[in-house]
């Protein structure tokens, strides 16, 4: 059979011919065994694959997939904001300076008295990571029913931040 | 007074106005629910683990950016699926450019050995669990060439007709149709080449 | 002119300057916490990818599953260290990988993480007794190593303090 043929075959059992092609083709397959051997096969493998994707599960736990996610959400629209707040008006620093270091400023005090007034059997929870490169950016998440924090750095421009050791580095033991 | 909205009960296009208005906690929930779906549509065209976490975290993150366009003509689920799809082609077109025209890519349009290949009479995939059916379609899918697995994707699981593959894959409707065919029948002769394995054994 | 006078002597402004001028050793507490350290190897290989990490303890192991990807852990060997609050502490823990500790008092602790001689980060979190503090880095690769710290078990801590090393 040559492969138009074929073609059309498979576009019958694909309901993509128009109602005469269609009336064409099933009277082919009727009175053909090649075509009718063809269709049999094209029609098991349609109804074995169909919808049969392999059902997999995202291998990292909710809080951490929405932590990234989140991250990346925050990071774009601050890079958006900033990219439209640059160049703007003369007066931006100004504005800036209103808008953000006051408010900043009243938390850092904030923050500062609390540590200094909080009983210290129970420490308020504290969390501050810096990245000396603009280009590393790190995920803070912490995991509570098992008692984890992570921190993690990635590097913004998607390579891989360079990895502690490699196979053959391995301090031995002593 | 209006009852406020049950997050885990309410439905995909509740949440999504919830989310419209600014509301992470109602966007994570989607998330939640489709997470799975969209991870699992990245992997099935990838193949890498890595790269489908990657995709799958910036089509969340356009998802939210593009909230607004999201019409609710299709689900929630099926909007976000196109996202990942579009992200997922991006992507292979670029790691494409990287490598060199192939004999494979010849075969993809032409048909290789599949030309050749008997009709089969026998079902490959016939009296095998669903969970086992899944299992070897994956195997041979992962076996396949990219422009075989692209397309047998996009209409098997993502359930396009060959008008929106072809717009999608921006090639002509007889290339879909025959790269079908051939993704078909080399898919087949995998299956059934798993069934003689598992038969021997 | 006005709105910069306002902003920076505003009344929270001052305050937090003053506070925050407050030296670190008033903070301070503990001279020196015991931290226990270990480099941990991630992987989907069901064989160790070194002779020298060994498989991790099941339940810590099933902890990790649930923040990251990997299905295999393998820990190296576990180092106890003090870190001081006067200097930092370092700890090697491959030929190119180490951290240094440092001791900010009231349950603070600074790690700095450097891979070769660079310097990956710096962060400052508490960390109370039981908790467990992960630093790493993403690796596209299918494995990656990171650091895990805690606190010594109290009791341990004492036992060693008591049992010299022969």
């Amino acid at each position: 059979m040559n492969i138009e043929l074929e073609l059309k075959i498979q576009a019958w059992l694909d309901n993509e011919l128009s109602a005469k092609e269609a009336a064409e083709v099933a009277t082919l397959v009727a009175t053909n065994t090649e075509a009718q051997a063809l269709a049999a096969e094209l029609k098991s493998l349609k109804i074995s694959v169909h919808g049969n994707e392999l059902a997999l599960t995202v291998p990292e736990s909710r809080e951490f997939h929405w932590s990234k996610i989140e991250r990346a959400i925050l990071q774009a629209e601050k890079s958006e904001s900033r990219a439209e707040a640059a160049g703007f008006s003369p007066f931006s620093f100004f504005a800036w300076a209103r808008n953000w270091l006051a408010p900043v400023a009243g938390l850092a005090a904030l923050v500062a008295v609390l540590i200094v007034v909080a009983p210290s059997s129970s420490e308020p929870e504290y969390s501050e990571t810096e990245t000396p490169s603009e280009d590393v950016d790190v995920i803070h998440f912490k995991d509570p029913a098992s008692r984890m924090t992570i921190i993690w750095f990635y590097d913004q421009s998607g390579n891989p931040v360079q990895n502690p050791g490699s196979i053959d580095n391995v301090e031995k033991p002593e | 007074m209006a009852k406020p909205l049950d997050f885990k009960t309410a439905e995909d296009s509740a949440l999504v106005r919830v989310a419209l208005r600014g509301n992470m906690v109602a966007f994570e929930e989607l998330i939640s629910r489709h997470r799975d779906k969209l991870y699992a549509r990245a992997f099935s065209m990838l193949r890498n683990e890595d790269a489908a976490l990657d995709i799958a975290q910036e089509a969340w993150v356009k998802g939210w950016q593009r909230l607004k366009q999201f019409q609710g003509d299709a689900g929630f689920a099926t909007w976000m699926t196109r996202i990942v799809i579009n992200l997922c082609l991006d992507d292979l077109r670029k790691k494409k450019r990287q490598k060199s025209e192939s004999l494979e890519e010849l075969d993809e349009e032409w048909g290789g050995a599949e030309r050749r290949m008997p009709y089969f009479t026998v079902n490959p995939t016939e009296g095998l669990e669903r969970h086992e059916l899944r299992q070897r379609i994956d195997r041979a899918l992962a076996r396949l060439s990219e422009a075989h697995r692209k397309v047998l994707v996009l209409y098997e699981f993502e359930e396009m007709d060959y008008k929106q593959i072809a717009k999608l894959m921006d090639c002509s409707i007889g290339t879909v149709m025959s790269r079908l065919f051939y993704a078909r029948r080399r898919l087949a002769a995998l299956l059934m080449s798993f069934k003689k394995e598992r038969d021997s054994e | 002119m006005n709105v910069l006078i306002r902003t920076f002597f505003s009344p929270l402004a001052v305050v937090a300057l003053l506070v925050l001028a407050v030296p670190s050793r008033v903070l301070a507490a503990e001279p020196i916490l015991n931290v226990e350290v270990r480099l941990v190897w991630g992987t989907d290989d069901a064989k160790s990818p070194h002779a020298d990490f060994k498989k991790m303890d099941p339940k810590l192991a099933e902890t990790l599953r649930r923040s990251f990807r990997w299905t295999e852990y393998y820990e190296g060997k576990m180092q106890k260290v003090q870190a001081p609050s006067e200097t930092s502490q370092r700890v090697t823990l491959a030929d190119d990988c180490y951290v240094e500790l440092k001791n900010l008092g009231k349950s603070k602790i600074e790690v700095k993480y450097f891979t070769g001689t660079k310097q990956i980060g710096k962060t400052v979190n508490t960390l109370p007794p039981q908790n467990w503090l992960t630093v790493g880095s993403v690796d596209k690769s299918n494995s990656a190593k990171f650091v895990m710290m805690r606190l010594v078990p109290e009791k341990a801590a004492k036992k060693e303090t008591k049992e010299p090393k022969n």
